[in-house]
């Protein structure tokens, strides 16, 4: 097959198309257009609105600027924001320095074990962040911490050496986490890069380090830049690790502020002041949205379509599959291994304590054997329809979107997929104050709030933006002659979509369905702003219980969850990696 | 069959508008294999592809089998799946998710005029056997090779015994061995079935033995549409002449009628009607018809000339001789003993030439 | 002459009578609550998660026994008493009737709802209801009292360094090893009540100057467990109990006086749908019964009611209660010490 690498002149003239088309396009476009505006839209402006009144949701009260100049006319206001930026920005270096030497690993080199690192990766976001910070308390607390009591006696120090609660700390931790949702999003734009390129500095005598560092970095550069953009949006809007660990060093966030003012733990609540506080995180939000979309204009310059899945050559690591196989030890050793350990050594105590002769001597399964009673069927019920619904609705969405951008000529696209993209640039759980706040002003015509739609609806609109990245990267990987062939031979456009396009890029959005379905699963930051009795979720449940100080339930629930979904993922990934290879786009 | 009139379209690139098409007319008649041949760029694919329906011209009609497919002026635009046409891509397009069988019977199956099973089973086998891959139904797509592939896409272009036949480039994939074995099966293929063909390639020795028609091509216009005899033997102006086969250029002036002078003297050469004396013109001979003889014959006038360069190919040579200060190529039978820096009788026949203006 | 004046009189009480019935939209007996109950059917009742479905039922049951009804109960547990009491307010704001007909949330959040008078009030007293137990003019009884002192790690402090008063966690001995949890109305009662604005706000202010580990309410046990934090400067004691049911070497700095006591208090909520029912229930929750149910599902008790291990408890001890007057002064000077502290 030839490979063809389309320069730009040739780029430029195809996309200069007419834009005369088929109406039943245009107008499925618009449609969908229309429907994603007012899905994505409301919220968004219920923040808005939010931020411009002082009252409750359903209260009449005037419109007025007070929050803002509540909020911007503070100057801790100011030191909040830089706080922020400094924990982003070191979660998303430290996240980096990891996933894209992991994702090379994995996807060039011939590294054993691929498909149990592949599980293991994707088993390791179902461990709730905020369980995961007890391991790290454990470990790294000054005052308590194991490796800090370790180190002190190793190197005679006077005081601990790591402080968890820092804004490196916090970091860390953060970071961390990132790392699978990184690594899938490195791992599509890496499948599409030419493998010749590498080749031909091989050939040219040049190491693989050097090459790695002077041409695999650069190529995929763009690449890498929007998932540090990406992630730095999920950076500013992320909850759980400030509030766990930054809190007790008095290191606020904007994330965790919106958290207070919206639930505060005396008073009500200020949804004004939330909202204007949303105001900023939302105008960062979009103007890195834009840089997104300008990044991944570039990045695609670089990228090769073939007719079919061109598996580059594996490179063979020889003694260097030591150090490799390490690196990729310690990485899960971090994410999965000892949040696992610590959970199940919590689970098994009637309360949590340090390792002593004490503790061993008291392990007990009974908070295993009182699950049933303290859980009850109702959140396993409502957590399965969100995991089935979820994914379902986004990736039809996504693959619908995907499809009129890459593969239509109807003029709007670009629009559309800037649209899809902008729920990223809101944090949340502003999303969700929104959602909630629409639900509770306006029930009449949403009467959604209080069930389990409500949630769905959220954590779609959270998502559509994760979702279209995915099919975007895997549409375009799809031949265009592929589809002209199709029509040609006489099928309608549906046709084409349905028989060979979806079956191309089943198996990754097959992945992507399995990803947010798990995403769906731990999410707890919008599912407990809409939290009401009728639709508790496992993680709220799994939250409350902490919350609660539960912390030998909570373990034993999550050590449960964690191998069963361990189960259902490992054997849907094996039985799948034959559809892998055909398919080009896994 | 295929009636193109004024055809034009535009593109806006990067750098400025391209003028891809610029009111092409042609017209392919039942049963003919017209090729359209051209250097990258000049406009035949996207006149194939606006045949095929796969690209909006700005203006112009197209009708095929009698049926207008294209006229924007009076909004008429025939989706591409409902043209009734068979096509084979330059990347021959096989579903890598379907086997061979899947592949072929896609048209029949999800296209417009779907038959029974049993017909689908039937006439899949039909045209695998046409193209000599019969026994292969079940393999998986992604087990061919290149020339299998190739014939994949070709039994399944023409599954449908659709009137029309459009190819892009379909054997540039390959290598020249297999190339010039498949150009004879494709010939002998499309005129059994008795297909109307529309070819595009860049590659002039394909375009001279497959077509009925040649239509060379260059930025967006048609340059000469004739027999392959007649674009090689006489071509309609310059580019063609260089397109098509070797060809020496060389500039003179029109000295009176049938007479040019140029540096290798006066030339008696036709000149084309209207060119009046005195206006520069190109002359032009090919390679072939210059006679390279160690002494001048009797009676036949010849040039001395002195060989400065010698490739031996073989079953032909090619030498390059000076005459006059001009450099000329030419080609001989392969046993000639002419070696480098001989001095040689060089005949340059005057119907041979051609004249350019 | 008098046959007519008592005949006048009479209607006259009688018509008294019917007007001050209608006026509170319910019967004004409990007969007459009973009679409105059976038409209703149905209460939606708002309490703590900690109560659980069981102890819902369990109230139901007691309920639907004593006055001889057969009430469904549908229990809704407290996602978040903040949330939900905005809740009520938007609901209300927007013109709406309210999802619940009664609330058993904190005394600080049916403030935050007597202050935009969202309750319905009744004359609880005259259903026999003792009158320390009602507050927020006729709106709530209370039901249950929190106590939140000073809490230790038994293990890791020594019996002599366990603070006696309020004032020995500002010794320099403690600096980096306390903790503060986020309820810091805790703070708010006391200023409110006997310290006043000053003596609070400068006892926090130095408080804080001890670099306090800060931490949401429910976390702190752990970290008190784990030996992170040595003393926690307040925590609730339904947490401590549950910590000591498992084993956890946790115990009260019982010394320390006045105690703060949050309340659970239960009211009809303005406007609810079911009032009758409501009325009743709320004059069943100040049953001794409730009391049993209550303890044994939430671990709280009134220290109202004597025999209870609130009351007993409370004896002898001086107990911050708080009272509607300063509900607004609570929430107030609770928010300025969240800023000091540092909670926001």
């Amino acid at each position: 097959m030839k490979v063809e690498t389309r320069n730009q002149s040739a780029v430029g003239a195809w996309e200069g198309f007419s834009r005369f088309l088929p109406q039943g396009v245009t107008l499925f476009a618009t449609g969908l257009s229309g429907f994603l505006v007012i899905l994505i839209g409301l919220p968004v402006a219920m923040v808005i609105l939010m931020s411009l009144r002082t009252g409750f949701p359903g209260e009449d009260v005037p419109f007025t600027l007070e929050n803002f100049a509540t909020v911007y006319l503070t100057p801790q206001t100011y030191e909040i924001l830089l706080n922020t930026l400094f924990f982003a920005v070191s979660s998303v270096s430290i996240t980096l320095l990891i996933a894209v030497p992991l994702v090379w690993i994995l996807m060039r080199t011939d590294i054993p074990f691929k498909k149990t690192i592949y599980v293991l990766l994707t088993i390791g976001i179902l461990i709730p962040v905020f369980l995961r910070t007890i391991a790290w308390i454990l470990l790294l607390s000054p005052r308590i911490g194991l490796v800090n009591k370790w180190l002190q006696e190793l190197f005679a120090l006077s005081s601990p050496p790591l402080n968890l609660y820092s804004l490196t700390g916090m970091a860390f931790v953060q970071g961390v986490s990132f790392v699978p949702g990184a690594f899938f999003m490195l791992a599509a734009a890496y499948r599409s890069m030419d493998p010749s390129l590498e080749e031909a500095a091989y050939t040219s005598g040049v190491g693989k380090l050097k090459t790695f560092l002077k041409i695999n970095i650069p190529i995929t550069w763009p690449a890498i830049a929007a998932v540090m953009v990406y992630l730095f949006m999920t950076a500013i809007a992320v909850f759980e690790v400030p509030a766990i660990i930054g809190l007790p060093a008095r290191i606020h966030v904007l994330s965790s502020l919106i958290f207070t003012s919206t639930t505060p733990s005396t008073g009500l609540p200020e949804y004004g002041i939330a909202g204007a506080y949303g105001a900023i995180m939302l105008v960062l939000g979009l103007t890195l949205a834009a840089l997104y979309v300008r990044l991944v204009k570039q990045g695609k310059k670089y990228t090769v379509i073939t007719g079919r899945g061109y598996r580059p050559r594996e490179l063979a690591l020889g003694r260097w599959k030591w150090p490799a196989l390490g690196f990729v030890f310690f990485y899960l050793a971090i994410e999965v291994f000892i949040p696992f350990a610590v959970l199940l050594w919590a689970s098994l105590l009637p309360y949590l304590q340090l390792p002593s002769a004490e503790a061993w001597s008291s392990l007990t399964l009974k908070h295993y054997i009182e699950i049933p009673a303290n859980v009850g069927p109702r959140p396993f019920i409502n957590t399965l329809i969100l995991m089935l619904a979820v994914p379902t609705i986004t990736m039809l969405l996504s693959v619908l979107v995907s499809w009129i951008v890459i593969r239509t000529q109807v003029s709007f696209r670009g629009f559309l997929d800037t649209l899809v993209f902008i729920p990223h640039a809101v944090p949340g759980i502003l999303m969700a104050v929104g959602l909630a706040y629409l639900g509770l002003a306006y029930r009449d015509y949403f009467p959604l709030y209080g069930t389990v739609a409500i949630i769905v609806l959220a954590h779609t609109i959270n998502w559509i933006a994760y979702g279209t990245r995915t099919t975007n990267s895997v549409m375009i990987q799809v031949h265009r002659e592929l589809e002209e062939a199709g029509r040609v031979s006489g099928a309608s456009a549906p046709r084409v979509l349905g028989k060979i396009i979806l079956p191309l890029i089943a198996a990754g959005v097959l992945n992507s369905w399995i990803w947010i379905g798990m995403l769906s699963y731990r999410e707890v930051t919008m599912s407990l702003t809409l939290l009401t009795r009728n639709n508790v979720v496992i993680s709220t449940v799994v939250w409350q219980f902490w919350g609660s100080g539960w912390i030998p339930q909570v373990a034993a629930l999550g050590v449960i969850l964690i191998l069963f979904a361990t189960i259902v993922v490992g054997t849907v990934r094996f039985a799948l990696s034959r559809i892998g290879e055909i398919g080009s786009a896994s | 069959m295929i009636s193109i009139r004024k055809l034009r379209k535009t593109f806006y690139a990067q750098q400025g508008v391209v003028n891809a098409l610029r009111d092409i007319d042609l017209e392919v008649s039942e049963g003919d294999f017209c090729v359209l041949l051209g250097p990258s760029g000049c406009g035949k694919t996207t006149t194939l592809r606006c045949v095929a329906g796969l690209e909006r011209p700005d203006a112009g009609e197209i009708e095929i089998a009698g049926r207008l497919v294209n006229a924007p002026a009076s909004r008429v635009y025939v989706p591409a799946e409902k043209r009734a046409i068979g096509m084979v891509f330059q990347s021959y397009a096989i579903w890598p998710h379907m086997n061979v069988f899947q592949n072929v019977a896609f048209p029949l199956t999800q296209g417009q005029k779907r038959v029974s099973k049993s017909q689908v089973a039937d006439r899949v086998r039909a045209a695998l056997k046409r193209v000599q891959l019969d026994g292969l139904e079940d393999r998986p797509a992604t087990d061919l090779s290149g020339g299998q592939q190739q014939r994949v896409a070709m039994a399944r272009a023409m599954v449908t015994d659709s009137k029309v036949l459009l190819m892009d480039e379909p054997l540039s994939n390959l290598d020249a061995r297999l190339r010039e074995q498949m150009r004879v099966e494709l010939r002998k293929i499309t005129k059994s079935i008795g297909v109307t063909t529309l070819y595009v390639t860049h590659d002039q020795a394909e375009a001279l033995s497959l077509g009925d028609k040649v239509c060379v091509m260059n930025h967006g216009e048609i340059l000469q549409i004739a027999s392959p005899n007649e674009i090689y033997a006489r071509p309609a102006n310059l580019f063609v002449a260089q397109f098509v086969g070797e060809m020496n250029f060389v500039k003179g002036a029109v000295t009176g009628p049938g007479k040019v002078e140029s540096p290798l003297g006066v030339i008696a050469a036709t000149v084309p009607n209207g060119v009046t004396t005195g206006t520069e013109v190109t002359l032009a001979i090919r390679p072939e018809h210059i006679e390279v003889l160690p002494a001048q014959r009797d009676g036949v006038a010849a040039s001395t000339g002195r060989v400065t360069s010698r490739n031996y190919l073989g079953d032909s040579a090619l030498l390059e001789v000076e005459v006059n200060g001009v450099t000329l190529l030419a080609k001989l039978a392969g046993d000639t003993a002419l070696s480098v820096g001989q001095n040689a009788a060089v005949e340059l026949p005057a119907h041979r030439w051609h004249v350019f203006p | 002459m008098q046959i007519v004046l008592t005949r006048i009189g009479g209607v006259f009480l009688g018509l008294m009578v019917a007007l001050t019935g209608t006026s509170f939209g319910a019967a004004s007996s409990i007969d007459g609550l009973i009679a409105g109950a059976k038409k209703e059917g149905v209460i939606e009742f708002y309490g703590p998660s900690t109560l659980g479905p069981e102890g819902a039922q369990a109230l139901a049951d007691g309920f639907n026994k004593k006055y001889g009804l057969n009430i469904k109960l549908n229990f809704s547990p407290s996602g978040n008493m903040t949330r939900d009491t905005a809740k009520i307010v938007g609901m209300s704001a927007s013109g709406q009737p309210p999802e619940w007909d009664i609330m058993v949330v904190t005394d600080a959040h049916h403030g935050s709802l007597w202050l935009r008078k969202l309750h319905q009030p009744f004359d609880y007293a005259a259903a026999g209801v003792n009158k320390d137990r009602i507050e927020y003019d006729q709106g709530t009884i209370s039901v249950a009292n929190q106590f939140a002192l000073p809490t230790y790690n038994s293990k890791l402090v020594a019996a002599k360094d366990v603070p006696t008063k309020w004032e020995d966690l500002l010794d320099p001995k403690w600096k980096g090893k306390l903790g503060v949890i986020n309820s810091t109305h805790h703070w708010g009662r006391l200023a409110a009540g006997p310290w006043g604005d000053e003596k609070t706000l400068d006892f926090v202010k130095k408080l804080s100057a001890q670099k306090p580990l800060l931490t949401r309410a429910g976390e702190m046990a752990q970290r008190l467990i784990l030996g992170e934090v040595l003393v926690s400067a307040t925590l609730q004691d339904s947490q401590l109990h549950e910590s000591q049911q498992s084993g956890a070497p946790l115990a009260f700095a019982d010394k320390v006086q006045p105690v703060i006591s949050p309340e659970y208090h239960v009211g009809v909520l303005k406007g609810a749908p079911h009032p009758n029912v409501g009325h009743l229930f709320v004059i069943f929750m100040a049953s001794p019964e409730v009391q049993t149910i209550w303890k044994k599902h939430t671990g709280h008790s009134s220290a109202y009611v004597p025999g209870t291990d609130a009351y007993k408890f409370a004896q002898g001890k001086q107990v911050v209660y708080m009272k509607q007057d300063q509900a607004a002064k609570v929430d107030k000077i609770s928010r300025q010490i969240g800023k000091i502290l540092g909670f926001n």
